[in-house]
């Protein structure tokens, strides 16, 4: 089921009555068929796959839990891993990897006749794997106490908002959150309608509103013309981060009027001036994971500087493999291990040299502001210009079209505007660009009240102008989010 | 329930999102009626066609080669003839035969109609189709064309009104002129282009048999009240035209079908020199195929 569907509007306020009509365990029972139900919609065979990966972690956690062996108890760590990572290399890689190593064969004159499996590749598994697998390491690691409810921590896996696309919720952070019935609150209902109808408007508005303009330039890259590639690239940053964040929104949004708090996911990650702070900015949930169950476990930073550009390396190798499996996305995440490795390089030379001031004591600190202002403009545009450079690989379907799309951005004699093509779709584009970053810029300088958020002047206004431009503005053709292949 | 105090009680909250959807229903209605008046009275040639202002002595009808192929205005000062230009990027059949009917039903007749036929062999597409949606609260057949074709979107529309100005067709009623959209460009086709297309596959024309049977209609009833209607092909870039397999044979089998000749032209300007994709002519082609179609008008006789 997507959030953007009709379905999903008739589903949302049964479950939402369902849900504030009950308490106790009935509440957990209608969150799990509810949750079911949602995942279910898609694929039925599916169920069998979260239910299997649940039992499994809920039994090994309860054994990690209760067995104080460390050789046992490391055994059953090696299970849980090899379970969930094995169920996604089966379902997400293993024709990757197959059709890897036969090329790789053929190459060098090896033929190799391995079967190819005809799977689809069931919606959300790396997140949920993910999630779960995250539980048995904080239990394995006496970081948290295995949940003694089978119910509570199926809910936990399934919990139908976050289920297909993230955020990768802890148990640490969602499991003690159901253990108290939270009943319907005018608080949560309106911060979480507010947070949805954010998320509704970045998917329906500005990144389906996009897409078709992405999507038509990186069919037939070699056929465009500088400006309209450049353009196109840019509006593909925008478009993932909006569909992400926006899903990302409506999901935080819709566990909040239930009265859960999941964390925040994205932070306005194009603001970053440098590219670790952009990974504390952008899907704060997995590279917080990829942090603690990985980098952290290799070493960190905590051995060798060359140690640590290793690990920074691998962590952002795998982290692109955890989102496709193509070597595209792999080239997409060893770019960005690239850029955190070069920027641990050069930050000891990039120090703020303020310059010499010989006014007087209030132009001096103009002066070193105006410095401060333009090196965090220069710092954020240099930022934000890789990270373009990277989404070509992540949204190019082969080496052949990146490279396309990378040869037809050279040709500079084409970089001009009257060379964009589609201009209405194309303004609209840069419209709707200018005004996302415009309000992101505001909303990190301007801090709403809280009581004014759930003020009811406050919440219809807000809704009538979200409402209004998403009737208006918005694209519906049942667009699935980006995210939902990962 | 003070403004500024939050709703405490379940029938307060129940209240509030009642009255947030009211309002948005009142502020859908009273802002599309505004933005309807806008469209209506705008100067687009499909704003004109759809509020009954076009007065038209040639009318061009078809897809983005319609819109490149003809300069309005040569036609306007050499034959003194006011001509309007229809053509719509990316149009859709079924969409031109429904817009017809709606120009038949709310327009004065105009003297000459020139088809541009290569949009016959394009399939429907939903999105295309809801570019539309902005002239079906005008337009009964396309209202209907559209009710039958993209349900959910129509009656979307007719819920939320702010559903149908959502389209390029909304912004280009305000930034087309009468005459059609002036998009003629001096830009000659790239090498990096030539060569894809000399790389491209073979490929073939195609046409639904009740596509060309609506058309045929339409062509009748013009006739029969004294139009002239002239169906033509305009040019292709030679070496694209040696792509499409079978081009002779789907002119032939349109002709046959339709019942009336097509004043054939694929194959001539084809140098790359006139052409600033594979498929539209650049503003030097377009001056010499407007003198082959004011030749063409011009032997059509009278009312010239």
């Amino acid at each position: 089921m997507l959030f953007n569907s009709l379905v999903f509007f008739a589903f949302l306020p049964i479950f939402l009555a369902c849900f504030f009509a009950t308490r106790g365990s009935v509440r957990l029972w209608v969150c799990l068929v509810g949750s079911y139900v949602f995942y279910g919609w898609w694929d039925v065979r599916f169920l069998g796959l979260i239910a299997i990966s649940t039992l499994i972690d809920f039994v090994i956690a309860r054994k990690l839990d209760l067995v104080s062996t460390q050789s046992y108890r490391r055994r059953l760590i090696w299970l849980s891993v090899v379970s969930n990572l094995g169920m996604l290399f089966v379902f997400k890689y293993f024709n990757f990897f197959r059709e890897s190593l036969v090329d790789a064969a053929s190459r060098l004159g090896i033929t190799l006749d391995w079967p190819t499996l005809y799977i689809i590749l069931p919606v959300g598994i790396s997140f949920y794997t993910f999630q779960t697998l995250s539980y048995t390491i904080d239990v394995y690691q006496r970081k948290f106490r295995h949940e003694p409810s089978l119910l509570k921590f199926a809910v936990f896996v399934s919990f139908f908002p976050q289920l297909v696309a993230g955020p990768i919720v802890r148990a640490v952070d969602f499991l003690p959150q159901l253990y108290r019935d939270r009943p319907l609150c005018w608080r949560n209902f309106a911060t979480g309608s507010v947070q949805i109808a954010a998320g509704f408007f970045k998917k329906c508005v500005i990144a389906d509103s996009l897409a078709p303009y992405v999507d038509s330039a990186f069919d037939s890259p070699v056929s465009q013309s500088s400006s309209t590639m450049l353009l196109a690239v840019l509006f593909y940053a925008f478009q993932i981060y909006c569909d992400f964040s926006g899903y990302s929104d409506i999901a935080i949004g819709l566990a909040k009027t239930m009265g859960f708090s999941f964390p925040q996911n994205f932070n306005r990650p194009y603001f970053a001036t440098s590219f670790s702070e952009f990974w504390q900015r952008w899907h704060i949930s997995l590279s917080s994971f990829l942090r603690d169950y990985l980098y952290i476990p290799l070493g960190g930073n905590r051995r060798s500087a060359f140690r640590t550009y290793v690990n920074l390396m691998l962590t952002m190798l795998i982290g692109g493999l955890w989102h496709g499996a193509a070597w595209t996305f792999v080239v997409w995440g060893g770019l960005h291990g690239a850029y955190l490795v070069a920027q641990r390089l050069i930050s000891p030379y990039w120090g703020l040299r303020v310059p010499a001031s010989t006014g007087s004591i209030s132009r001096q600190s103009f002066s070193v502001s105006c410095f401060g202002v333009a090196t965090k403009l220069v710092s954020m545009m240099s930022v934000f210009v890789l990270v373009c450079f990277a989404w070509i690989f992540f949204r190019s379907p082969d080496f052949e079209t990146a490279s396309e799309v990378i040869r037809s951005l050279s040709q500079t004699n084409t970089l001009r505007v009257g060379a964009i093509q589609n201009k209405i779709i194309a303004f609209k584009g840069i419209a709707l660009v200018i005004s996302l970053v415009v309000c992101e810029a505001l909303s990190g300088r301007l801090r709403v009240k809280s009581r004014a958020l759930v003020s009811p002047v406050f919440f219809v206004a807000y809704f009538l102008v979200m409402l209004c431009g998403i009737a208006w503005l918005g694209t519906f053709g049942n667009a699935s989010f980006i995210y939902f292949q990962f | 329930m003070k403004l500024g105090n939050r709703p405490r009680s379940k029938f307060a909250m129940f209240a509030l999102l009642i009255g947030t959807a009211l309002s948005f229903v009142v502020g859908d209605r009273i802002i599309s009626a505004v933005l309807s008046g806008l469209v209506y009275r705008s100067s687009s040639g499909l704003a004109k066609v759809y509020s009954g202002r076009a007065t038209a002595d040639v009318l061009i009808v078809g897809n983005s080669r319609a819109i490149k192929s003809f300069d309005s205005t040569l036609i306007d000062k050499t034959l003194g003839l006011k001509t309007m230009n229809l053509g719509v990027n990316g149009i859709r059949p079924e969409l031109v035969h429904a817009m017809l009917r709606d120009f038949i039903k709310l327009n004065e007749r105009p003297e000459h109609v020139i088809i541009e036929v290569s949009y016959l062999k394009n399939e429907w597409d939903d999105s295309v189709g809801a570019e539309f949606l902005v002239w079906s609260q005008f337009g009964k057949e396309t209202a209907d064309l559209l009710e039958e074709k993209i349900p959910r979107q129509y009656q979307a529309s007719t819920l939320i009104h702010l559903r149908r100005f959502g389209s390029q067709q909304f912004v280009r009623s305000f930034l087309d002129g009468p005459e059609g959209e002036l998009s003629s460009t001096n830009k000659q086709i790239s090498v990096a282009n030539l060569e894809r297309i000399a790389r491209s596959e073979n490929e073939s024309f195609d046409c639904d048999d009740k596509v060309l049977e609506e058309l045929r209609s339409i062509v009748a009833q013009w006739r029969q009240e004294g139009v002239k209607v002239h169906l033509v092909l305009a040019p292709y870039l030679d070496i694209y035209r040696s792509k499409i397999i079978n081009i002779n044979d789907w002119i032939a089998g349109v002709e046959m079908k339709l019942g009336s000749p097509i004043t054939d032209s694929s194959d001539e300007f084809g140098d790359k020199v006139n052409f600033s994709d594979h498929v539209h002519l650049n503003s030097g082609g377009q001056q010499i195929y407007t003198q082959k179609v004011i030749e063409l008008l011009l032997q059509s006789g009278d009312g010239v």
